[in-house]
């Protein structure tokens, strides 16, 4: 029952959206990254140690581009039915 | 060809799903790569003295050796203690010298070359050894006095 509150909770993007990025439209590709922004904030923090050894936890810039730039590309490879 | 609304929902549902799928492959290999890297990878002010040494080169220059010329053979000698000692001696011993142990020659070949007997140039040989000895223990115990 959660579970399926839970997909149900979750925003989908809009098929126009799609259809326009998949098209390489800069503004649709824009609100798909923001759409994904907080999963892709999430996917890259780790844990960072600091000179005296102690644990963050942070977000990897590195890793979040390097996870936007492969979002990007396969929205481009993506095929509309 | 237009598509119904229901297939726009599904392809919506399509992409997302592909789109979370794609992200977290890409964050595990992120992940793997990282790990990788930690086992293969050091920083460098974690490196001991010695690893770091190995990491250096230094270029050799023709001024850098005491160059000593026997039978047509250049001869470079890097230590500049050695290079003094040998300049330092006179040119029949320091001949012999070249050719023992530069030139790898025995003291037969050399005796043959010079109409000389062995025992001769092992004597010589041995003497200039021992001259040369003298000579890098003078200035080293000079170095110390100063």
């Amino acid at each position: 029952m959660s579970k399926t509150t839970k997909q149900k909770a979750r925003r989908l993007l809009p098929f126009p959206v799609i259809a326009a990025a998949v098209g390489g439209d800069a503004d649709a590709m824009n609100a798909i990254l923001r759409h994904y922004s907080g999963y892709i904030t999430t996917l890259s923090t780790r844990p960072m140690y600091d000179e005296y050894g102690n644990c963050h936890m942070r977000v990897d810039e590195g890793m979040r581009r390097r996870l936007e730039t492969k979002l990007i590309i396969k929205t481009l490879d993506f095929k509309l039915a | 060809m237009e598509l119904t609304p229901t297939q726009k929902k599904t392809i919506e549902h399509q992409y997302d799903t592909l789109m979370r799928d794609v992200l977290r492959c890409e964050a595990k290999d992120c992940h793997r790569e990282y790990a990788r890297k930690l086992e293969r990878e050091s920083l460098f002010s974690e490196l001991s003295t010695n690893e770091q040494y190995q990491l250096q080169a230094a270029d050799d220059y023709p001024s850098y050796f005491s160059h000593f010329n026997i039978m047509g053979y250049d001869i470079a000698v890097k230590s500049d203690l050695l290079g003094e000692a040998l300049e330092n001696l006179p040119e029949k011993k320091r001949d012999i010298i070249l050719m023992a142990y530069f030139l790898d020659m025995s003291d037969e070949q050399i005796g043959k070359l010079w109409g000389l007997v062995r025992s001769t140039i092992y004597r010589h040989r041995t003497s200039t050894l021992n001259q040369i000895k003298k000579y890098i223990e003078e200035v080293q115990s000079d170095e110390q006095d100063d």
